[in-house]
């Protein structure tokens, strides 16, 4: 324990934990280290001094527990108060992270650090070293957001996610980026960049058809663009040609045609297509296809859907 | 063939077929409210939601001495161990006399931030502050435990609770002390807690008493947090999340509850086109194994020996937290816990978790993540991979919502012969909301009576 070795604490009265004796319930089964450190820290906390020795002692709690919430902000209190070198706080910082990696924490920490240094130059690239162990770390993620819109670093943005996109075209995290990269600033977006975008997912789509993730930012991008859900029916139809098992005969639904159904989820946006222009035996035929076929963990959901759509349609009329 | 013979024979049956292990989780919690081993350091700050995992977990599987549930009979026949009235008072005791702070206003979330008694100091310690997470784990252990919360000032708490609230409608975990500072991650957990803490202790009709900004905390979620695929995350433009979406959801269902028909409020609040993206969005989580080969090349953790059917041909299928990401036993209820919260449609009376495969979900936990031999849920499916109190308990909630499905959509009789949902039987009904047993809600609407009465 550095912080008992390298300092006096003779002055210190350790304040042990009140964990109701006998009756604790659900006491944690600490080890000897952390139970003296807290006690330590307590004490410190408690009169709110500002040390180096109390510096250390955080240094060591944080390593036995780095999700000890109020320990950042003492820590945090300290190094401002000690006026101590904010640059060392951040390379400290990186070896936390790196070790406890789904950490919440250090990154309000950073936050805090970076806000006060007014630098944000060593912050991407340890954002990326993070992202190299966990691509799809949502702090890490909120983080670059926060960092993005505080610094107005926009221009490299876009093709980030391109590159994350290559290395995992599944990563929803980064499609998730790239529609803050594209839409998440004031002004408006060309028409151009949406046509863009739009041309950039349906490859992504060729090369996994079933990717959710590229899927929901096709129809988020649409929809945010104010586009109509029909100009993706040829691409759906592409993806899954509904029209040789319709209308149905016997043998049509059964066996044939299996290859040319690539994609669940072409399928269902054809089905909203074709009920969105009140063509409802085609709309029905797709939700069939999906309950019973394509995607029968949602069987449920699917024929919900067609039970909404008849009752939709008795009200019409 | 004698009546006698062919009970016992059923009951036999009935025996060998059920894949939950009852007492293996009882023994589970029992060991854990014990003992937490050392490896539970890193939730040494917030212990008490560990405490309520475990108590609530107790409760659910139907072992301590309150149960006003419509299902007490079945389970009487469990030989379960049952908890003491004066093991429960213990328990409330040492919430109160470790984590309540002086003011009677707010819990801390562990008795690792208390240091000692601060009445012999003008200096209060301003890292020991309130915290609206600990408060709703704190008040729902409680409610479990059947306190009256006559030790609480509650138009106090509800100054706690409403000074979290910061001016853009969200929820921080609490203020630091002397500097009137909002601390914690700007997270919709926060306004799911407090909005849970408020209904607990009446807050929303204490006469004069501080309240939220309510209009602030619904348009916060809808408005920001809803993201381009439907779901919720945790501000504007970040990644929607099932924990997350949970929370957002929690926090306009409890908001108005009691105000409103069940679900009407959030179908209200999230609009029509809102709510079927968001159902939509929850469903689209739940994942076959075969989903999750496709998903991960062979970096990612997905046993590739695993079908979506197991041995007996059973059909298995999950929820993951976010797209492309595994299977993962909270997620279960986290996903599972927003479709019980939400409506099928504006005004339709039926959840949306109907709409979900409840039974392949519920074999997914009982055969992937289920521990029968140490009791308890692990995260994920795999030889390797230890229960932990966590998610043995959001396993075992995820169930209970599953089985409150079923007994509506299969029936009883039908559930008791079926290997899935015959052992699922003996948990109590869960209000997905307050994640708690109902019958402990039931309590809790008596107590609120008791206080617009003003008997109490
Ligand atoms: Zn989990």
């Amino acid at each position: 324990m550095a912080y008992l070795e390298q300092y006096n604490w003779d002055d210190i009265a350790p304040i042990p934990q009140n964990d109701g004796g006998e009756n604790a319930v659900a006491p944690i089964a600490y080890s000897d280290e952390y139970r003296i450190a807290m006690e330590y820290l307590r004490a410190v906390m408690r009169v709110n001094e500002f040390s180096d020795r109390a510096l250390k002692l955080t240094e060591d709690v944080i390593y036995m527990n780095a999700a000890h919430y109020t320990v950042w902000q003492y820590r945090t209190r300290i190094l401002f108060a000690l006026d101590k070198d904010l640059c060392q706080e951040l390379i400290w910082v990186e070896g936390v992270g790196r070790r406890f990696t789904k950490n919440y924490q250090i990154w309000n920490h950073r936050e805090v650090i970076i806000e006060k240094l007014g630098d944000p130059s060593r912050e991407l690239p340890f954002i990326e070293s993070m992202l190299e162990l966990d691509s799809k770390n949502y702090h890490v993620w909120s983080y670059r957001q926060w960092l993005v819109r505080r610094f107005d670093l926009w221009a490299t943005e876009v093709p980030f996610t391109d590159m994350m996109l290559e290395l995992d075209v599944r990563n929803n995290s980064a499609w998730n980026h790239r529609f803050f990269a594209i839409f998440g600033r004031a002004e408006a977006v060309l028409s151009s960049v949406v046509d863009d975008e739009i041309e950039f997912t349906k490859s992504a789509i060729f090369t996994a058809p079933q990717n959710p993730s590229a899927w929901n930012y096709l129809l988020g991008v649409l929809k945010k663009s104010g586009r109509p859900l029909s100009d993706l029916e040829q691409f759906c139809l592409t993806l899954s040609d509904l029209t040789k098992t319709f209308p149905a005969t016997s043998s049509s639904t059964t066996t044939s045609h299996e290859e040319d159904i690539l994609s669940a989820r072409a399928i269902e946006v054809l089905a909203e297509i074709y009920a969105e222009r009140n063509d409802f035996p085609r709309a029905t035929h797709a939700w069939t296809l999906l309950a019973e076929r394509y995607d029968c963990v949602r069987e449920n959901y699917w024929n919900f859907k067609k039970r909404s759509a008849v009752s939709r349609l008795a009200g019409c009329a | 063939m004698p009546a006698q013979t062919a009970l016992a024979q059923e009951q036999a049956r009935e025996q060998t077929r059920s894949l939950f292990a009852h007492q293996r989780h009882a023994r589970f919690f029992n060991f854990h409210i014990r003992m937490l081993p050392v490896q539970y350091t890193t939730t040494d700050t917030v212990r008490l939601a560990f405490v309520f995992f475990c108590i609530a977990a107790l409760d659910t599987l139907g072992c301590l001495p309150y149960d006003d549930s419509e299902e007490k009979e079945d389970r009487e026949s469990y030989g379960l161990p049952k908890v003491s009235e004066e093991q429960c008072a213990a328990w409330r005791d040492w919430i109160y006399d470790t984590c309540l702070l002086p003011s009677r206003d707010a819990f801390r979330c562990s008795p690792a931030l208390s240091t000692g008694p601060s009445a012999d100091t003008d200096t209060p310690n301003i890292y020991d502050p309130g915290h609206a997470a600990g408060t709703y784990f704190a008040l729902a252990t409680l409610l479990i435990l059947r306190d009256d919360f006559s030790r609480i000032d509650r138009p106090a708490m509800m100054r706690f609770l409403s000074s979290c609230q910061r001016a853009d409608g969200s929820f921080a975990t609490g203020v630091l002390l002397g500097s009137n500072e909002h601390f914690g991650e700007r997270d919709l957990r926060f306004g799911y807690c407090a909005a849970a803490a408020r209904w607990i202790i009446g807050g929303d009709e204490i006469p004069g008493a501080a309240e939220f900004d309510l209009e602030a905390a619904r348009r916060y979620i809808v408005a920001e947090c809803v993201a381009y695929d439907g779901g919720i995350g945790m501000g504007g433009f970040t990644e929607s999340h099932g924990g997350l979406s949970y929370c957002g959801v929690g926090t306009l269902e409890l908001l108005s509850r009691g105000k409103t028909a069940p679900r009407e409020a959030v179908a209200e609040a999230m609009g029509e086109e809102g709510l079927q993206e968001l159902v939509r969005w929850c469903l689209m989580h739940q994942t076959t194994v075969a989903d999750e080969r496709e998903a991960f090349t062979d970096e990612e953790e997905s046993e590739s020996e695993d079908e979506d059917e197991d041995e007996d041909g059973l059909s298995l299928a999950g929820f993951n937290g976010r797209f492309n990401k595994p299977s993962d036993t909270c997620y279960s209820f986290w996903v599972g816990g927003t479709l019980a919260m939400l409506p099928s449609r504006t005004h339709s009376t039926t959840s949306a978790l109907t709409l979900s495969d409840v039974r392949s979900n519920a074999a997914f936990l009982l055969q992937k993540t289920q521990n029968t031999l140490l009791g308890g849920f692990a995260k994920c499916p795999g030889r390797s991979v230890q229960p932990d109190a966590l998610h043995a308990f959001f396993g075992i909630a995820a169930l209970a919502l599953s089985a409150d499905v079923a007994r509506e959509e299969v029936g009883v009789e039908e559930m008791k012969r079926d290997e899935v949902w015959c052992g699922l039987l003996g948990l109590k009904g869960f209000d997905g909301a307050l994640c708690i047993p109902a019958d402990a809600v039931r309590y809790a609407e008596g107590l609120r009576r008791g206080w617009r009465e003003g008997y109490v």
